[in-house]
C-alpha cells in the first residue's frame, strides 16, 4: 500500500496523452479520472476502523427514556460503503492545455490537479506545435468540418504539384512578414535581419496564428498532406486553412485528417496511449514531464530557434516497452457494453 | 415548592445538561399521554423556587442556542419580545425547524422519584439509569445517510451485506429518506429471504444487487413473486431466472404487463420462437430494459436504412443482442466505415456483429495499419463502388501497396483476429509485425 500522501503528491503535474480520433476530449479526461480513482482507491492506505460507544436506551415506568448502559460497535459513519471511498472523481481535476475536436488526434497535454496551474505558463511560452494536415481538393464541407456534409464540389485536375508548392511558399512568406509586423520590428531594419537569420520572430500577441514551416508531404490528387509547424493555432483555424489553400489554387478543399505530432519538446514517444492509461503509467509520465518542463524553461529569446527539440534520455521514459504486459488488461477494441457475455 | 436535598443534588448534577432538553417538573404537574409517556402540562406553570434552585428552561438544542429559534419567530411575527415554544406555536416551531435546519423534540419529563436513583458520577446501568442525552439522536435533516447508520440496525445490516449506501444515496437522493425508515424484520428480511430461498440468489450476490437495484426493498413482495412466476410460466429454468433477475437489475421492478408486451414484440416483429426468446433473454437480460422503442429503432435502422435482410438482422440479434442496445448514430457511423471503407460485406458483418459495437477509432487504427502494410485483405469484401464524396480512409489508400502491385497472395485476415482484444496478438498474427511497431503507428495517427 502506497503512502497516501506520496501518492497524492505524485498525482500533481502535467501528463502527455495521445488522443485517438473519433474520441471526445471529455471522454479521455473521464477515462483518466476513472483509472486514477479506481486504482488509487486500491492503493490508498485505509484508515483503521474505529469503535464508538452508544447508549442503551430503555423506557422507564413513567414512560420517560433512560440510559441504562453502553454498547460498543464499529463506527459505521466512517465506513467506506457509507461515506464513499477515499478518492472520488470530483477530487481529481484534469484540464486540457488547448481544446481538441473529436476528429483531431495526437498529442494532448493535460494538467492534473495542481498541475493545472502550470498550463497558463506553458501557453505563454507559445511553443510551436507540429501537425499533419490531410485534405482533399475538389470538395468543400459545411464549416470545413472533417466529417461535414459536402456542400460544394469543384474541379481539381488542373492543379499541379508545382502550383501547390508555389501557393505554399507564398503563404509561408506572408506568415513570415506578418510575424515581423506583430513583433513590432521594422522589416527593413538590421534588427529584423538578425532575427531572420536565427528564425521566426516570436509573436508579441500570444494566441496569434503563426506558421513557421509548411511542407507538402504528400501529393496524390485529389489528396494532399501538409506538415505544419505553427503556434497560436486552433483546430478550427487549421481546418479553415485547408479551404484557403484550395481557394488559392483555384478550387475548393476540405480537411480529411488533423493529427498533432508534437507540442514544443513533447514528441509522440512521450505520449501515453489510451490502453496505457493506468495509475502507474500516469505517475511515471508526470515524473518524466516534470523534468522536461524544468529543462525547457521559458525561452526568453524573441525568435523561434531552428533547432529541433532534444529527445529526453530514454531511461526516463517508461512508455515504450517491448513487453508491455499492462496492455493486455485493456480490450483494445473498446466495445460498447462489454465484449463477453456471462455464461 | 420545597425541594428535598436529593433533588438539590440531582439538580446540581443536571446543571451540565442545562440547555440540552432535560426538563424537571413537579409530580403534580404531570399528565400522561395515550402511550403512557409523561408530558408536561402545557398550562401548568413551573414551581417558583429560590434563585439558586432555578429550574432549567425549556428544551434547547445542544449545539444551536435557542435564541436562533426566537430570532426567527420574531422575524416572522414582527414581535419585539422573545417568544418561547409553546403548544400553540407548534406550526411556527415546525417552520423554524425547517428553515434553520434545527431539530426539536418533545421535552423529556423526569419525576423526582426517578431522579433519586440517578448517580451521574457512576457509569449508567439498569440500577443507575442516566437521563437521556439528546446528543445521541441523529439529526432530523441531513444531506447524507451517514448520521443515521450508527443508530439503525437495518442500515447496518445492509452495510454488512455489502450494499454501497454511498452509491445508492448519491445516485438516488430521494430514495434515502425511504431507506432510513425501513424496518429490518418487517421490510428487509422477508424480501432477502425470498431472493435467496425461492429465487436462488447466493448471499454473496445480495450486496452488489441491492446497490444496483435499491428499489427492490420498496417493492411489494407479492408483485415480485408474480413477476418471477411469469418467467417460470414461460419455461425459464431456475438458473436462467437468477441470471435474468441479476443481469437486468430492474427486472423485478417492472410489472408483468410491461415485460409481456416487450417479449411479445420480439416474438411478433422479429419472428422469434419461444426457445429463441428464452435463449436471447437469458444471454442478455438487459435487452428489453429500454423498452420497445429502442428495439424498434435499431431494428428499422438495420433493416430499412442500412439494408440488412431480415434473416441477417435476426442472426445479429441472436448472436450479439447488445447491438440492439447501441446508440443509433454511433452504429450508423461504424457501419458506414466498416461497409464502405473497409468494404466488408453485410453477410460478413451479420456473422461478426461485434464489429459494429467496437469503437470506431480502434477499427480505423487497425484497418489503416493493415492497409499501410498491404495486408488489409478480409474474408468477404464487397466490390468497390466509387462514391464521389467519400474519400479513402487516408492518403495511402489511394496508392496501391507494394504487395498488390506485385500480385502477391495477401493472406486473409480473419475477423476473429481483427477483433482480438489484444493488440499484441493482432500485431503478431494479423499484421505479422511487432507490437512496438503498431504502438508507434498509433502514436502518429
Amino acid at each position: 500500500m502506497a503512502s497516501s500522501r506520496r501518492l497524492w503528491a505524485a498525482l500533481q503535474g502535467v501528463i502527455c496523452v495521445h488522443k485517438p480520433a473519433d474520441t471526445h476530449l471529455a471522454s479521455l479526461k473521464k477515462r483518466i479520472i476513472a483509472q486514477i480513482v479506481e486504482q488509487g482507491n486500491q492503493a490508498w492506505e485505509g484508515r483503521p476502523p474505529k469503535e464508538i460507544e452508544l447508549p442503551i436506551v430503555t423506557e422507564g415506568e413513567s414512560g420517560a427514556i433512560w440510559i441504562t448502559g453502553t454498547k460498543k460497535q464499529p463506527d459505521y459513519s466512517e465506513h467506506p460503503l457509507v461515506v464513499g471511498p477515499m478518492l472520488h472523481p470530483q477530487d481529481v481535476l484534469v484540464e486540457e492545455l488547448g481544446d481538441m475536436e473529436p476528429t483531431t488526434s495526437g498529442i494532448c497535454l493535460l494538467g492534473l490537479n495542481d498541475g493545472c496551474e502550470q498550463l497558463p505558463g506553458i501557453l505563454e511560452r507559445a511553443w510551436p506545435s507540429r501537425y499533419r494536415l490531410e485534405g482533399i481538393l475538389g470538395r468543400q464541407t459545411v464549416d470545413n468540418e472533417i466529417k461535414g456534409r459536402v456542400m460544394e464540389s469543384g474541379q481539381y485536375e488542373p492543379v499541379s504539384r508545382g502550383r501547390m508548392q508555389k501557393v505554399i511558399s507564398k503563404m509561408l512568406a506572408n506568415f513570415r512578414r506578418l510575424s515581423f509586423e506583430l513583433s513590432g520590428v521594422d522589416a527593413q531594419s538590421e534588427a529584423a535581419f538578425e532575427m531572420a537569420r536565427k528564425g521566426i520572430p516570436r509573436p508579441s500577441i500570444p494566441g496569434q496564428l503563426l506558421v513557421q514551416k509548411m511542407d507538402l508531404a504528400v501529393w496524390a490528387p485529389p489528396y494532399f498532406a501538409l506538415d505544419l509547424t505553427c503556434s497560436g493555432e486552433t483546430d478550427a483555424t487549421l481546418r479553415n486553412f485547408v479551404l484557403q489553400i484550395g481557394g488559392s489554387v483555384g478550387t475548393v478543399a476540405s480537411p480529411t485528417k488533423l493529427i498533432r505530432l508534437g507540442v514544443g519538446p513533447f514528441l509522440p514517444e512521450h505520449a501515453l496511449l489510451w490502453k496505457q492509461l493506468n495509475l502507474q503509467n500516469i505517475v511515471r509520465n508526470i515524473a518524466a514531464n516534470r523534468k522536461m518542463l524544468t529543462d525547457f524553461k521559458a525561452d526568453q529569446s524573441p525568435v523561434f530557434e531552428e533547432a529541433e527539440p532534444v529527445s529526453v534520455v530514454k531511461g526516463l521514459l517508461d512508455t515504450k516497452k517491448l513487453n508491455s504486459a499492462d496492455d493486455e488488461e485493456v480490450d483494445a477494441m473498446r466495445p460498447y457494453w462489454g465484449r463477453e457475455y456471462e455464461k | 415548592m420545597i425541594l428535598c436535598s436529593t433533588t438539590h443534588r440531582i439538580l446540581a448534577q443536571l446543571a451540565q445538561y442545562q440547555g440540552k432538553g432535560i426538563c424537571v417538573r413537579a409530580t403534580s404537574g404531570i399528565t400522561r399521554s395515550k402511550k403512557g409517556a409523561s408530558v408536561a402540562n402545557a398550562n401548568s406553570q413551573p414551581p417558583t423556587t429560590s434563585s439558586e434552585n432555578t429550574l432549567p428552561g425549556p428544551f434547547e438544542l445542544p449545539d444551536k442556542p435557542a435564541f436562533l429559534i426566537d430570532e426567527y419567530l420574531r422575524s416572522i411575527t414582527g414581535e419585539s419580545k422573545p417568544k418561547s415554544l409553546q403548544k400553540d406555536d407548534s406550526q411556527a416551531a415546525l417552520e423554524a425547524t425547517k428553515k434553520l435546519g434545527l431539530s426539536s423534540y418533545r421535552a423529556i419529563v423526569y419525576t423526582e422519584d426517578e431522579l433519586k436513583k440517578c448517580d451521574l458520577s457512576k457509569p449508567p446501568s439498569p440500577e443507575n439509569p442516566h437521563p437521556f442525552n439528546p446528543a445521541h439522536i441523529p439529526p432530523t435533516y441531513s444531506r447524507s445517510i451517514a448520521p443515521y447508520v450508527n443508530t439503525s440496525n437495518c442500515l447496518q445490516a445492509l452495510v454488512e451485506l455489502g450494499v454501497d449506501l454511498f452509491e445508492v444515496d448519491t445516485s438516488n437522493p430521494t430514495l434515502t429518506k425511504r431507506l432510513v425508515r425501513l424496518d429490518l424484520e418487517k421490510d428487509v428480511k422477508p424480501r432477502l429471504q425470498w431472493l435467496v430461498n425461492e429465487v436462488g440468489f447466493e448471499p454473496s450476490q445480495l450486496g452488489e444487487y441491492l446497490t444496483r437495484n435499491p428499489f427492490f426493498l420498496l417493492q411489494e413482495l407479492d408483485d415480485m413473486r408474480a413477476r418471477v412466476g411469469y418467467l417460470d410460466s414461460k419455461g425459464f429454468s431456475k438458473e436462467e431466472i437468477v441470471k435474468i433477475v441479476d443481469g437486468c437489475r430492474f427486472w423485478v421492478n417492472f410489472d408483468v404487463e410491461t415485460i409481456d408486451h416487450r417479449l411479445g414484440w420480439l416474438h411478433r416483429e422479429l419472428k422469434l420462437t419461444a426457445p429463441q426468446i428464452r435463449a436471447l433473454i437469458s444471454l442478455e437480460p438487459r435487452l428489453i430494459q429500454f423498452g420497445v422503442g429502442q428495439l424498434e429503432r435499431i431494428s428499422k435502422l438495420l433493416g430499412k436504412e442500412l439494408n440488412f435482410r431480415a434473416e441477417q438482422v435476426k442472426r445479429m440479434l441472436i448472436k450479439d443482442p447488445r447491438v440492439f442496445l447501441m446508440n443509433a448514430k454511433t452504429l450508423t457511423e461504424t457501419f458506414i466505415y466498416v461497409n464502405r471503407i473497409m468494404r466488408l460485406s453485410k453477410d460478413l458483418i451479420s456473422k461478426n456483429p461485434l464489429i459494429l459495437r467496437c469503437h470506431l477509432s480502434a477499427i480505423r487504427n487497425r484497418h489503416e495499419f493493415l492497409k499501410k502494410l498491404g495486408r488489409a485483405s478480409y474474408e468477404d469484401i464487397e466490390a468497390l463502388v466509387p462514391r464521389p464524396h467519400e474519400p479513402s480512409s487516408q492518403l495511402e489508400a489511394s496508392r496501391e501497396s507494394p504487395a498488390e502491385k506485385s500480385n502477391e497472395l495477401i493472406p486473409v485476415v480473419e475477423m476473429a483476429l481483427f477483433l482480438h482484444p489484444s493488440d499484441e496478438i493482432f500485431a503478431r498474427k494479423a499484421a505479422r509485425t511487432y507490437l512496438e511497431v503498431y504502438n508507434d503507428f498509433l502514436r502518429t495517427h
